[in-house]
């Protein structure tokens, strides 16, 4: 009898624990993955939010994201469940901020659940942009080689460059304006002087223009930047007066022709029918001008030996040129020219460099083949 | 309306008479748009640059009392204001100051980004595609010979081609080696040929751009002047 009225006290005591059981079997099961991490590589303004639905659509069709920051509540954002990957980048006002995610999940009846899950991360600045580090040290390995090269040089070591047709030009280019009694228009491109095409242009400038003074040629550089003006005026004064021929200089040689791009333009174009130069260079950084000028060089029988770093530019320059400067070309011609040591030791670096990149192509290539990236990592972060 | 449509049709057609000849119309248009271009810079760096990067915010630094702001404003516009000094013989050489910390600055910021962007980047868009996936691929090439097709042969060989191009050209602008080393001289007629396809491409694109200017021109005269020209003398 005891046994018995045990046994029915013991039934009786678990039928609410079984129906909760069974409770809690018909309750969705709520859940999601939730990162929430400071912004990488940042100065402390941004922490990340990834999101990642665990429930199909049909249990839960809507997530919402409550965002409070240092305590405070924020805002919330709403997220439809696509069962896909959701990125959300939360701001903040200064480094050091506490963001604290909520997530609630949203079940048929359209009822909030949860906090399902919460986060908190800190805001926190980095002092250095750790995607950087292979550029970094591909810069110092860059920076190291010119240095050496540029030592070796001057110490008198023989580096060779190969022959660059349009440079060679240059001589019969200045030599045909002469005979022909015209002037030599120098074109330093159309852009600012922090463009590399444009230095690389005013290194060509000055050993044109002391040719120019040597056969005491009519020479007109015209200019689009008040900057670049400033800088072409030096160059151009310092190469008469290296030719021994500074009587010969006139501050009109150099002059601001206009600071639109296609006033520009046409400022030269009508300056260059006028005057019917022999020869024409065209050299430095051009957009959509370039053959409007090559063009019109070419209309008043000029020769014209052009060279940029643009490769939407180069077709044009082929097509209308004599002679190109292909890209880089154009910054070897100021060493091809020179032959300073200093530009030499450069030139050379660079193509030591040209084949440092080669060689991590075809070892990242191969270490892709045999399905590693780890190479690719290394030498191309 | 009409009148101010019908100055810029004039205009056009005026550029467009270079084609013929150097004429009068032609340096008129030519002057009028030097000459409004050069005033229209005056005034935009007098408010975009003088106005909005050197007096409000030194009036800001002030009223806010920001002396380290204040400093480096008034110290950077000091060193602009030496440019001016190409007016005067005597201290022209002051000018060059300026001009070396821009040129400065600027070679240094961009030493480490030029290398992310314009070497490391496009050497790792060399190596895998935008997903990932190596473009020297024996998948998509076995894939060709399984279902020979324009498509598959074209999934096969971009990535090899690109690549292939890639050293190619770069050998093709080694200047430090003479044209008679093998590597060069294997290098150069295949690297001709790609810069050579490269360029053509790009021809075309942008003349297919420049025609589009044209035709906007053209559309601008006899679909929206001509018209409206029409209607204002029909009443």
């Amino acid at each position: 009898m005891k046994k018995i009225t045990l046994i029915l006290v013991l039934t009786l005591l678990s039928v609410p624990l079984l129906a909760a059981q069974e409770t809690d079997n018909e309750t969705p099961f709520y859940a999601c993955d939730v990162s929430l991490y400071d912004t990488p590589n940042d100065d402390g303004i941004s922490v990340e939010l990834e999101f990642m639905p665990a429930n199909s659509a049909e249990e839960v069709p809507q997530y919402a994201i409550d965002l409070y920051i240092d305590g405070t509540f924020s805002n919330t954002i709403m997220v439809k469940n696509a069962g896909a990957l959701f990125l959300h980048t939360v701001p903040v006002e200064k480094k050091g901020s506490i963001v604290r995610a909520e997530i609630f999940a949203y079940d048929t009846q359209g009822q909030r659940q949860g906090p399902i899950v919460v986060k908190e991360a800190t805001s926190s600045a980095q002092w250095y942009f750790s995607d950087r580090v292979g550029a970094f040290i591909w810069s110092m390995a860059f920076i190291g080689l010119i240095m050496v090269l540029i030592r070796k040089a001057k110490r008198g070591q023989e580096i060779f460059i190969r022959r660059i047709a349009g440079l060679e030009a240059i001589d019969d280019a200045v030599g045909r304006a002469t005979e022909m009694g015209r002037p030599v228009y120098y074109i330093p491109g159309t852009s600012i002087i922090d463009d590399i095409a444009t230095l690389a242009s005013l290194n060509i400038l000055r050993p044109v223009a002391q040719q120019v003074a040597t056969y005491e040629t009519p020479f007109s550089v015209p200019i689009k930047d008040p900057v670049v003006l400033t800088v072409a005026q030096d160059v151009v004064k310092e190469a008469y007066m290296a030719a021994g021929r500074a009587d010969l200089h006139d501050d009109g040689i150099v002059y601001l022709a206009s600071v639109g791009q296609f006033d520009y333009a046409a400022a030269v174009n009508g300056a260059m029918v006028r005057e019917k130069p022999a020869t024409v260079f065209l050299l430095g950084m051009f957009w959509a001008e370039s053959l409007m000028l090559a063009e019109t060089a070419n209309t008043v029988g000029a020769i014209q030996i052009a060279g940029t770093d643009s490769t939407s530019q180069l077709p044009f320059f082929i097509a209308a040129c004599d002679y190109t400067l292909i890209g880089e070309e154009l910054y070897a011609a100021s060493a091809y020219l020179s032959r300073e040591p200093l530009l030499l030791g450069t030139l050379k670096a660079q193509d030591m460099i040209k084949g440092a990149v080669i060689v991590a192509l075809i070892i990242s290539i191969i270490g892709m083949l045999f399905g590693s990236d780890l190479l690719m990592k290394i030498f191309l972060q | 309306m009409l009148i101010w449509y019908t100055i810029a049709v004039l205009l056009s057609l005026a550029i467009f008479s270079f084609l013929w000849k150097d004429n009068p119309l032609y340096k008129f248009a030519e002057h009028l748009f030097v000459g409004t271009m050069v005033g229209y810079q005056v005034v935009v760096v007098f408010s975009q640059i003088i106005m909005r990067k050197i007096v409000d915010p030194i009036s800001v630094a002030l009223d806010n009392r920001q002396i380290l702001t204040l400093i480096s404003l008034v110290i950077a516009t000091l060193i602009g204001l030496l440019f001016l000094a190409r007016f005067s013989r005597k201290v022209e050489w002051v000018s060059r100051y300026p001009i070396s910390i821009t040129v400065g600055f600027w070679s240094g910021y961009a030493i480490v980004a030029s290398f992310k962007t314009n070497i490391l980047t496009q050497i790792r868009g060399t190596v895998v595609d935008d997903l990932g996936q190596p473009l020297l691929n024996g998948h998509l090439i076995g894939d060709f010979f399984k279902n020979p097709s324009l498509k598959t042969l074209d999934l096969a060989t971009a990535g090899p081609l690109l690549v292939f191009g890639v050293i190619v050209v770069l050998v093709y602008f080694f200047f430090s080696v003479k044209h008679d080393h093998p590597m060069v001289k294997f290098a150069n007629k295949p690297a001709l040929f790609y810069l050579m396809i490269g360029f053509g491409a790009s021809f075309g694109y942008t003349f297919m751009g420049r025609i589009s200017l044209f035709i906007g021109r053209m559309n601008f005269i006899f679909n929206e002047w001509w018209p409206l020209l029409k209607q204002t003398i029909g009443g």
